[in-house]
């Protein structure tokens, strides 16, 4: 196996998906080769500070507050549509009512 | 959080109790501000993304399905804002380099790095992942901070779990060059005294 060969197989050597005589392989060109040691090394230390160092800025003390009074407001919102939506249904329902009542006893 | 505690207090947000949806926003805030900040680099911005992921997470809390962990679907929804924040900047595909992204705020937790060389090193590293697209940055972030699978990161990202490993490929493949390049020099100075010692 030589580095460009070997190069192949680094995602599946970092996963530990490597296995069998491709293993055996890629170790022994490891062993002997400063080039690939020095990429893989890297891209440990790449794969580490990946996943330990990725902290993002502190969000502001009343994040959750801003968040639950948005998300509260949303509600009523919605409420109040919901219930404007029942109070025309049933006007519109009553209306409609009263207009077939009333075409039955023109019609009789 | 375990699974079942998450479970439970959707299904208490689901019924109108508020403090079931704060606790969950109590416990993936953080989590969801180090992905965000990572996509926009910008602070405001990033309690924008974060706000709204939330407002828009409990409004769907009906379609929301438990076959995915709530994180999942949390991160889907703040990876579409962050893609329609940088579309509105700059108004390109995703595919375009967002390299500019990366041009915003210091790091953080620049703290953490002790020695000049770790500093160095840890700095190299993600400029180099602010280097990558928005796909190939998520899917690497996704998978190693979070954890996730490539099925969970293709749900996040809209598309199949194949394309996240080829992101996940050519993220690591691309990082692999950049760092390769910067820290070229030191290896050469590496590689010269192995030379001379082995001579």
């Amino acid at each position: 196996m030589n580095c460009s060969e070997a190069e192949h197989f680094f995602d599946a050597y970092l996963d530990g998906e490597l296995a069998g005589s491709l293993r055996l392989e890629f170790d022994a060109h490891r062993l002997r080769c400063g080039v690939c040691q020095q990429k893989l090394a890297m891209m440990e230390a790449c794969e580490h500070i990946l996943a330990r160092d990725g902290r993002g800025p502190l969000l502001s003390d009343d994040f959750t507050d801003r968040v639950m009074d948005e998300v509260e407001q949303r509600r009523v919102i919605t409420l109040r549509s919901r219930k404007r939506r029942i109070v025309w249904g049933t006007a519109v329902g009553v209306q409609a009512a009263a207009v077939i009542a009333f075409a039955f006893l023109w019609a009789g | 959080m375990t699974r079942s505690e998450e479970t439970r207090l959707i299904a208490r947000a689901k019924r109108g109790h508020a403090d079931a949806f704060r606790e969950l926003v109590e416990a993936y805030q953080e989590r969801l501000a180090a992905f965000v900040w990572r996509m926009v680099r910008n602070h405001h911005e990033t309690e924008d993304v974060c706000q709204a992921a939330f407002v828009k997470a409990y409004e769907s809390l009906d379609s929301y399905s438990t076959n995915y962990a709530f994180s999942t679907w949390l991160f889907t929804i703040a990876y579409r804002l962050c893609l329609n924040g940088l579309r509105k900047k700059k108004a390109v595909s995703g595919e375009t380099d967002f390299s500019y992204v990366g041009d915003g705020e210091p790091d953080v937790s620049d703290a953490l790095a002790n020695s000049e060389e770790a500093q160095r090193l840890r700095d190299l590293i993600w400029d180099a992942v602010d280097k990558l697209t928005p796909p190939q940055k998520s899917a690497v972030l996704l998978f190693y901070r979070e954890g996730k699978s490539c099925q969970d990161i293709g749900v996040v990202l809209g598309i199949p779990a194949v394309t996240v490993k080829s992101h996940l490929h050519r993220g690591r493949e691309k990082l692999r060059q950049l760092l390769s390049a910067e820290l070229a020099e030191d290896w050469q100075a590496v590689r010269y005294l192995g030379d001379s010692s082995g001579a």
